[in-house]
């Protein structure tokens, strides 16, 4: 047997020369002769890659390389792969099971992304909860998986990362996106593109301590009175976007379906009254100094005819400046009328 | 058995050199396919190359040629990684093999990963049996760092190339250079390889690239031999409109 590489004559039977390595011939040992192929949609980021490569933004080495020795020594632990995987993906990372981290990761971002995007609605919320679960299957499949074949040990394991995660994900957005809130309104302001229904984002910092001017949507937990034989008074416990109209000191008339604030008529259009105020009989109230006027839908409950009258009305409408809890900046949803509100008159 | 070891010259390789002398039908062996292997190359259908290539290697899974060869068409594929995997396979079966080494080198050095590429290449030539690949791809690792002897390195190329082997080598060392923009050092070696494989489109298409890029008029027909070559060839038709509408400038600046 003559090696086709260094002409070593081998003794007969030998599959690989004796002085090279090279494998001989006359063997019939199956070899997939195939080589991998590249996907045509993988063409376009590899070239970018190279690119990026060879301006040097990227490294020559696998970023895999650049981690810690501990990091790889913890992939060996499912406990602490199961704290490597609060990065989803990282642990098999570690594990160099690339493919996983792109699929995976893929997905996860896509979900929260969109789940971010359209956050406040039904949808938003079964999307962030799709990238929770994701999450989860990522951490479960890095660490236990391969650990616990029992059935009833894997359920237990993914209810428990689903919660631990689901702990995770509103601690994150409490202490990140904290000063984010969702309120709905029951308001229609034609000039502001606002109908009843819609859900803005408000940002809590612009609640405190920043004087509000006339026209601003504000965030404040409605209040429900109910009129008769049980007066009684409670504080919705469901933020609601409301509008301000009358400002600390002024005197506000209702009047003609129209708010009159210092016997100044306002528009219709951006400060409109809502169903329930439009009476026969005009009425004024006078805001107190600490507090602003606002509009909204509220539940007012009574006992046989209600007659809405200034007290009625300054007890629902009049919020202490300090009950403000938010500013909205943005119409959320829809998403067609998704952008900034405009600024204060 | 090297790769370019039965290249066909000219009319001559029509009558099939080194061909079994009884007539009937081929023997459709490994050498077989590598011949036609190299010979799509020659045309520059790299896709085909790379089908033969696995088909020698479903004959005689030893059979050194076709697994560089499918490594050198991955490299031509610009499937880079998949070269660079492929190689290691190749390895197995020819341990420390100074060609699949250098096509590693070659491979890495084109994915943008010089210090990798060197490091092959390094290891590449300390080996026995240096061959002209092995130099060629030493010479484009050390052009991509811009070092100044990569000329040496494609002199020793061609001064390694045995007989055979000779027009083949000088096509890759032209179209290295025409890839690093030295056309005129590209022309020099393209020039002489036309005339020893006329039958090649890729030839006359490096060619023609290299005198497109010196403005020289010439390039016009290099593009439309090429074409004539490998009808269709979309590459060669692109470069041609190209070169026929290309800008006042360019014409005037003869760029």
């Amino acid at each position: 047997m003559r090696c086709q590489r260094c002409q070593f004559e081998n003794v007969p039977g030998e599959s690989r020369c004796f002085k090279c390595g090279s494998i001989l011939g006359g063997q019939n040992i199956p070899v997939d002769v195939h080589p991998p192929r590249m996907s045509k949609w993988q063409a376009p980021f590899r070239s970018t890659i190279r690119r990026l490569r060879l301006w040097s933004v990227l490294p020559e080495e696998c970023i895999y390389e650049w981690l810690p020795s501990w990091m790889k020594i913890m992939s060996g632990n499912a406990f602490l792969v199961l704290i490597l995987s609060i990065v989803p993906g990282l642990a098999h990372f570690t594990q160099r099971r690339f493919r996983q981290v792109r699929w995976y990761l893929v997905a996860w971002v896509v979900f929260l992304l969109t789940g971010m995007f359209l956050y406040g609605g039904p949808i938003g919320f079964l999307l962030i909860g799709l990238a929770v679960a994701t999450h989860v299957w990522i951490a479960f499949h890095a660490a236990l998986l391969v650990e616990h074949q029992d059935i009833g040990y894997r359920i237990f394991d993914v209810v428990f990362l689903l919660f631990l995660y689901m702990f995770f994900y509103w601690g994150i957005r409490a202490t990140v996106f904290g000063d984010f809130v969702f309120a709905n309104t029951a308001l229609r302001i034609p000039r502001q593109s606002v109908q009843p229904g819609d859900c803005q984002l408000a940002r809590r910092s612009l609640a405190q301590p920043r004087p509000f001017s006339r026209g601003s949507l504000v965030l404040i937990y409605p209040v429900n009175e109910v009129v008769g034989y049980h007066n009684s008074r409670t504080v919705s416990g469901e933020l609601m976007t409301v509008q301000i109209i009358g400002l600390p000191g002024e005197e506000v008339q209702i009047k003609d379906n129209a708010f009159v604030v210092n016997g100044r008529i306002l528009d219709a259009n951006e400060y409109s009254v809502p169903g329930w105020m439009t009476m026969r009989k005009s009425v004024v109230i006078r805001v107190a100094d600490d507090s602003y006027f606002v509009n909204n839908v509220y539940n007012i409950a009574g006992h046989g005819a209600l007659t809405l009258n200034e007290a009625i009305i300054g007890n629902v409408c009049i919020v202490g400046a300090r009950d403000i809890k938010a500013k909205a900046i943005m119409r959320w949803l829809p998403l067609t009328r998704r952008g900034f509100l405009r600024s204060d008159e | 058995m090297r790769r370019f070891s039965r290249l066909e010259f000219g009319d001559k390789g029509d009558e099939g050199a080194g061909k079994p002398a009884f007539s009937g039908e081929e023997i459709r062996d490994a050498e077989y396919f590598n011949e036609q292997a190299t010979r799509y190359w020659l045309a520059a259908d790299f896709e085909v190359a790379l089908r033969n290539y696995s088909r020698a290697l479903e004959q005689d899974h030893t059979f050194y040629p076709g697994w560089l060869g499918q490594v050198m068409m991955l490299i031509e594929l610009n499937e880079l990684k998949e070269a660079d995997v492929w190689a290691d396979k190749a390895l197995e079966m020819f341990p420390e093999h100074p060609e699949l080494l250098a096509a590693k080198a070659i491979a890495y050095t084109r994915d943008g990963r010089p210090e990798k590429a060197t490091a092959y290449s390094d290891n590449s030539i300390t080996k026995e049996n240096v061959t002209s690949l092995v130099w060629l791809a030493r010479a484009e690792v050390l052009l991509n760092r811009k070092s100044g002897i990569a000329q040496n390195c494609i002199s020793k190329a061609l001064s390694a190339a045995t007989g055979e082997e000779g027009p083949a080598i000088r096509l890759q060392a032209g179209r290295l250079l025409n890839r690093k923009g030295d056309c005129a050092g590209a022309l020099q070696y393209l020039r002489a390889v036309v005339d020893e494989l006329p039958k090649s489109a890729l030839a006359w298409y490096e060619l023609g690239l290299a005198q497109a890029r010196l403005g020289r008029p010439e390039a016009q027909m290099s593009f439309e031999q090429a074409i004539k070559l490998r009808p269709n060839w979309q590459s060669a038709e692109e470069a041609l409109s190209k070169f026929n509408n290309r800008g006042f400038f360019s014409k005037f600046f003869g760029r």
